[in-house]
């Protein structure tokens, strides 16, 4: 493994001579969120607007925790992918690029994990 | 370089000669919905780790989200969503190999358009 693809590889910009493996992410998440976008637009409507102790009642169901949690970082991964896109279409100067996708790719990670956090600490609350 | 015009020649691509089709409105309209409904994912976020570790900081963004800023960034997320998602479907059609007919194109994105809003409506009314 030489040094561009180990930077790629930790920087998750694998677009970059890695386009294949980045469109099978973005279709095989697109396809994951068809059903998880819809379930979490269901959940979310169900108690949006009730008030603390109903949102933590409802999400502490071990099934619609994991199924928010995985919808979230689903969503998150998604979205990296997307932004990677338009950043590599639209931002011409290799530095805001290099330094736009590094950033995307490491908040959205951190963002997963924290997704993960909370929803897993509301679950384990019951 | 030789150019005596340098600086003022046009470039490419000129956006504004384009003739209006749905098209390419419906692909660019996907990139920004995706884009915009990161405000939406990002408000959910707070709002469950709000939920999770503080409840004075929950009730704030709780209320923040019933506003009627909130509200219309809710239902601007929801309509964004169901703009990407219909498209969406639409991309996995034509990777599918389906759908490629130019008529076809064109009607498909018309149905982005209208379903978008169609089933914005509905959701809100059902939920």
């Amino acid at each position: 493994m030489n040094i561009k693809s180990f930077q790629n590889i930790f920087y998750n910009l694998n677009s970059s001579e890695h386009g294949l493996q980045h469109w099978l992410l973005q279709k095989v998440t697109a396809v994951l969120l068809i059903p998880l976008s819809l379930l979490f637009v269901y959940f979310f409507s169900t108690v949006f607007g009730e008030g603390h102790e109903v949102v933590i009642l409802y999400f502490q169901n071990d099934m619609v925790a994991f199924l928010t949690a995985f919808f979230l970082v689903i969503s998150f991964l998604h979205l990296k992918q997307g932004l990677q896109v338009v950043i590599e279409d639209y931002v011409h100067s290799t530095l805001l690029n290099i330094w736009l996708l590094r950033i995307i790719a490491w908040s959205t990670r951190i963002l997963s994990i924290i997704s993960i956090i909370a929803l897993g600490k509301i679950a384990l609350s019951g | 370089m030789g150019d005596s015009n340098n600086n003022n020649r046009p470039l490419s691509p000129h956006l504004d000669i384009y003739q209006y089709q749905i098209t390419w409105t419906v692909s660019i309209m996907h990139r920004l919905t995706g884009i915009a409904m990161m405000v939406g994912l990002l408000l959910i976020t707070a709002w469950f780790l709000s939920a999770a570790f503080s409840k004075e900081l929950f009730v704030v963004i709780d209320n923040f989200l019933q506003s009627w800023v909130g509200i219309f960034v809710i239902f601007g997320s929801l309509w964004a969503f169901w703009f990407h998602f219909l498209n969406g479907v639409r991309h996995l059609f034509w990777d599918a190999g389906y759908g490629f007919n130019l008529e076809t194109v064109a009607r498909s994105g018309w149905t982005v358009v209208f379903g978008s809003i169609i089933l914005t409506i509905l959701s809100v009314v059902v939920l």
